[in-house]
This record gives structure tokens, sequence and C-alpha cells, in this order.
């Protein structure tokens, strides 16, 4: 080293160059880390949101079906294709809904494949496919949701009646019942039906609740009915092969082919106690299916069932016999 | 400086001392940070490895807690080639439970057969584990399974709280009466219309009205099986169990049996067998109504609930905090 020392400040130029060096290994291994934590938590965000949706479907879902099926009651006019429109009312719904995630900068997007009929006609089947994205993260899953029409906080109202019964009068509502008045028998007169004035002032369920006397032979099995006294009382809906599911009630069909559920329509009680002991008057049988049947042959007769009677009123129903067996009740002779 | 040097300066220096001492200082500086980055890499792959062992458990330990296992019944089955093991219980999860819960018949199950479970099937075969279900009530026995070597170099510990149903209760009735009568505006069902009725064919069961403060019933039907009574013991239990409510009374009875005669809630549950098997009789299966009379205050109000738990049951473990599934620590432990 000279006096001017100017070998040092060359090697300490030569310095700076490993010391660069390393500061940019440290700098880029940092940056790595919070790159690999932002990682982490835009896929917690996206796993939120997606579970988010994921739970929010059902309640959609059960809003739809009870808006539209008070609307349909309300308009009296059938839907055209009842699974497409909850469909794209439900896609509507959980649009507004996803974008609200947009000021988070994630892009969430619900498709709803298809509403159908399940397995179990008290529900209905929702698939649907669920996109979320934050910068690189990427989720997306396909999910089989069921909604129960039988949820006590979102009673559903049967459509059916009130859809079959508005070119007659219409039916009412009453306190959770359906009042036919005098529809019901002007529009079994006009399907050329015989004795229609036995359900003049008929009634039937408006909420749509499941039995719990199962296996259905119970209906029937004590000798004095109380079973399917208790049973007319709340309301209650059966499974039926015969009986219309929800989807073709909405369009106002009373059968269909897939799995549904049937219920009574109760004609009035009756002051005439001579009705205890003819049981050989017949009418059209009381239940809905048969009632609201489109073609000449489904609708059939039943001879008169007393079920119940006080001193003043005979509670009675018309049943063919293979209702009768269905629900345990003793065949007519 | 350097100009004079160069000027005056006639022998080259190619090679000094004092550039050989530069040499020097940067040759260690070089060597240095060679050694550094080779540090950095290699606890980089310590990092990763960790991670690895570490993503293992936590992947191992989401499985068993959220997947319910491949076929869903897997521990009905007496083979388990090409089953995938879970432990999520899967009525819950049908209901849409959010809180993991476990089902005691999974874990019970994974532990009779641990090692042909874990292995290869959520663990690679390398790995050691071992499971403790540890419930946060001291005085249930916790399930442990599976061991770990203790001289292992690496032991990653996952600790989660979920739910599991210790006692196997079946809840068949539950009466929340608050709820029905609960001040929302949209049209509600209001609760069942049970048998009972007077002359005239009229609902005799009036029901509870919380709002209006106005006494009455709450009524719930139910399915009775034989097998069901003889298989398993009912309990009727209250929640607070102690019922302050001095008009609370219940009947259990049929639609063709209808009875007037009430009973006072203890401060215990009751066991119902025989009360049962009365309504029931001969017949196989039969449909009976739970009848509460409460008088109306809010603050005396109370829960109802019916239960079935399995045939000899120690009546110690009937309480209500062990109706719903308990919450506890799932441990699970791994090494290689």
């Amino acid at each position: 080293m000279n006096d001017q020392g100017y070998v040092m400040s060359l090697t300490s130029f030569l310095l700076i160059i490993p010391a660069f060096l390393l500061l940019i290994i440290f700098i880029n291994m940092s940056v790595g880390i919070i790159s690999f934590q932002e990682a982490i938590l835009a896929s917690d965000d996206v796993v939120g949101v997606s579970k988010d949706l994921e739970s929010q479907l059902p309640k959609i879902g059960q809003e739809v079906i009870k808006n539209k099926s008070e609307e349909v009651i309300e308009s009296g006019n059938p839907l055209s294709n009842s699974r497409e429109v909850i469909r794209d009312e439900m896609q509507d719904k959980i649009d507004i809904w996803c974008l609200k995630y947009n000021k988070d900068q994630i892009n969430a997007h619900c498709e709803i494949l298809g509403v159908d009929n399940s397995q179990d006609p008290f529900q209905i089947e929702i698939k649907s496919r669920i996109n979320v994205q934050k910068d690189e993260i990427k989720h997306s899953f396909n999910l089989i949701q069921k909604i129960s029409l039988i949820n006590e906080s979102f009673p559903i109202m049967d459509p059916l009646p009130f859809l079959k019964c508005k070119k007659h009068g219409g039916a009412t509502i009453g306190k959770d019942k359906i009042l036919y008045g005098s529809s019901l028998s002007k529009y079994l007169k006009s399907s050329g039906l015989n004795n229609s004035q036995a359900y003049e002032n008929a009634t039937s369920p408006l909420y749509i609740k499941k039995c719990p006397y199962d296996p259905y032979e119970l209906h029937g099995s004590t000798s004095d009915l109380a079973n399917i006294k208790n049973c007319i009382d709340n309301g209650f809906y059966h499974e039926s092969n015969d009986g219309a599911c929800f989807f073709c009630r909405l369009e106002g069909h009373g059968v269909c082919p897939h799995y549904g559920f049937e219920t009574f329509i109760l004609p009035a009680p009756s002051a005439n106690i001579t009705f205890l002991n003819n049981s050989s008057i017949l009418a059209i049988s009381s239940i809905d299916h048969v009632i609201f049947n489109e073609t000449s042959f489904g609708a059939y007769y039943g001879h008169l069932i007393v079920y119940f009677y006080d001193d003043t009123h005979c509670f009675h129903l018309f049943l063919d016999d293979s209702h009768r067996k269905k629900y345990g009740l003793p065949p007519h002779g | 400086m350097f100009d004079n040097n160069v000027i005056e300066e006639k022998r080259g220096m190619v090679f000094s001392t004092d550039l050989m001492m530069a040499l020097i200082i940067i040759t260690v500086v070089l060597g240095v940070s060679a050694d550094a980055m080779d540090n950095v890499g290699s606890q980089i792959q310590d990092y990763c490895y960790a991670n690895s062992l570490d993503r293992i458990t936590t992947a191992a330990a989401d499985m068993m807690i959220k997947d319910p296992g491949e076929p869903e019944n897997w521990e009905e089955l007496g083979n388990f080639d090409g089953v995938i093991p879970g432990l999520a219980d899967v009525d819950q999860l049908n209901k849409g439970v959010t809180q993991k819960t476990l089902s005691l018949q999974k874990i019970k199950c994974l532990k009779e057969n641990y090692d042909e479970l874990m292995k290869g099937k959520i663990l690679p075969p390398y790995c050691d584990s071992s499971l403790t279900i540890c419930p946060v009530d001291s005085s249930i026995e916790p399930v442990a399974m599976g061991k770990i070597s203790t001289s292992a170099s690496d032991i990653i510990v996952i600790n989660r709280t979920v739910l599991c149903n210790f006692y196997n209760a079946n809840i068949i009735v539950c009466m929340n009466p608050m709820k029905c009568n609960s001040n929302t505006p949209q049209p509600k069902q209001e609760g069942y219309i049970c048998p009972h009725q007077d002359k005239t064919g009229n609902h005799s069961h009036i029901w509870v009205d919380y709002p209006n403060k106005k006494s009455g019933w709450t009524c719930h039907p139910f399915r009775v099986t034989q097998d069901m009574l003889n298989s398993g013991d009912f309990y009727l239990m209250t929640d607070p169990s102690y019922v302050t409510d001095n008009s609370a009374v219940w009947i259990i009875d049929s639609p063709e049996n209808i009875t007037k005669e009430t009973n006072h809630f203890k401060n215990q549950p009751i066991l119902l067998n025989d009360v049962i098997k009365n309504c029931i009789g001969n017949k196989s299966t039969c449909i009976l109504w739970l009848h509460v009379f409460s008088s109306g205050t809010t603050q005396k109000a109370f829960n109802t609930y019916l239960t079935v738990y399995p045939k000899g049951t120690s009546v110690e473990t009937v309480k209500i905090q062990y109706l719903n599934p308990q919450p506890c620590y799932f441990i699970f432990k791994v090494s290689t």
C-alpha cells in the first residue's frame, strides 16, 4: 500500500460485488417467503368464500321455492317449466350474492347446473358448480345439495288446488287450510263426474307436511280410527307413486311420472247423521291426485267412510279399496 | 495521484504485495459468500423437508377429520381392501353441521385396525403415527391408538378441537317451545295437533303462547318399535335439569288410548321404558305422542328431550351435555 492507498480502493470496489450478491440473495429469499405467505392467505380466502357459497345455496333455494309457490298461488297461472324457472331464479340470486366478493378481488361464480326431484319426494336436489379465484389461486368443485320442502321455518304451500280451481271460482286460504267453496264441485261437474256436490265446501291442507304415521297402515290400525283422524286434522302429506311431485304441482299437473306425494281432500262435515249408516254412497275418491287427474280413466270412485262423529256432525271421506289398503282401513263391504 | 505514479515509475507492477493482500481479502469474501449461499440452500432444503412432513401430517389430519371415508360406511365392512378411512360422521355432515363431528364407531374401528388402515392409505409407509381423542370433559375416557418411537428425529404434532358423540344417544323428540313462538312475521306452522280432543272433536291441547304469556301444551309424535324397546333405554330429559315451572307436566300416550293422567318432571332424567311398554302393548310399531304443559312464562321456559340410549347405559352418563356431540382434542403425532 502506498500513501494514496489506491489498491484498497480498487479492492473495496471489488468487495462491493459479493456484498451486493449476498444482498440480492437474501432479498430474493425474503420476497419468496412473503409471496408464499400471500399465496397461503389467498388460498384461505378462496376456501372461505367457497364454503360460504356452499352454505348459502340451500338458503337461497328455500327462499326461491317458497316465493315461487306463493307467486303461482296468487297469480293462478302455472309455470311452464318449473325446473327451469326455479333454476334461473336461483342463478340470478346467487349471481347477486357473488358480486359482493368482488371488492376483495375475489372472483366467485356459482353455476346452477340443474334443479330436479330427489329420491325423497319431500326434498329437491340442486346440482351446481362453484368456481372461486383470487390472484393465481383457483378452486372449482361440483356440489349436489338437497333442500327440504317440509322445513318448519320455511313452510311451503301446495299450489296445485289453486291452479286447478282457478277457472271455477278459485280456492281461498283459510287458517292452515285451503277452502274450496263451490269451486271444487264445479270443477268435478265440468269433468263429467257424478256426485260432485259431495265436495261442496271441501277443504284440504295448505302447507306441505310429512306424515309421521309411517308405515301408513298405522292410520287404520285402531278401531276408532283415531290415527287417521289425527292425520287429517294435521293435514299431513303422504309419499305416493301416483301423486304429483312438487315441480309438477307448480306446473298444474295432478299426476306425473315422478315419485310424489298425496293428501286427503276433505268433503265438508255433514249434519246428516244417516251418513253413518250409509256406506254405499259413492263419490270420487278423496285423494288429490284422483280428484285433479287429467285423464278420464284416472278418476275413480270410492265409498263413504266415516272417521269421526260428534253430536252434530259426521266427518267422512270417500276412499277406494286400493287407498283403503294403503292406509290400513277396512275395505268397503 | 494515479498519473504521477505511472509517469514516475518505470518498473511495471504486475504483482505487488498489496495486490496480493487485496486478492486474499477478495478470496475470503467470495468464499464466505459461497458458503453462505450453500448454507441458505441447505436451510431451504431443511425447511422444505420439515414442511413436507408437516404437510403430510396436516393433510392426513384434515382427511381424517373432514372426510367420512370411501365408502362412507367403511367401518361396517369386514374387509379393508380399497377402503380409504375417514372419521367424519356422515349424519352430521348431511345435516349441514359446520363444526367437524367424528363418529365413535369409525374411531373404534380405526383403533382395532390402526396399522392396516393408516400406513399406505393415509400416511406413507415410512411414517409412524399415533392418535389420541381426548374429551374436554375429563370424566369421559379418552381413546388412544397407534405408537410412535420416542427416539425419532422429527415428530410433528397436530392438535385440533372437534366434536364427537361418545354416548351414542339418539334424540327422538326435541321440543323447544320458545323457538316455536318466535315473533317472526312470516306465516309459520305452529306445532302438531295432537289427538287430545273434546267432545266436538276440537283440539283440546291448546298450544302454549310465550309472547302472550299464555300457558298451554306442546305436543310431538314419535315412532316406537319393539326392537327399540328391547335394545334401548328411553329417557325424558329437560334443559335446564331443574324445572322451575311448577305447573309443568308431561303425558305420553297413543291416539287410541288417550290419557289425561299427567306426570311431573323430576330434577333428573326419567326412565320411560315402562310407560312406553304400556302404550305400545303387543304392536310391533306404534306412533306415540309426548305432550308437555308449560306456563308460558319466558323465565321458566325449558326444552324437553326424549332420548334413546343403548340398553344398560348407566344413569350417571345420561346428561343433557352428553346429548349433543361433545368437544374433544384430536391429537395426532407423526414421525419418520
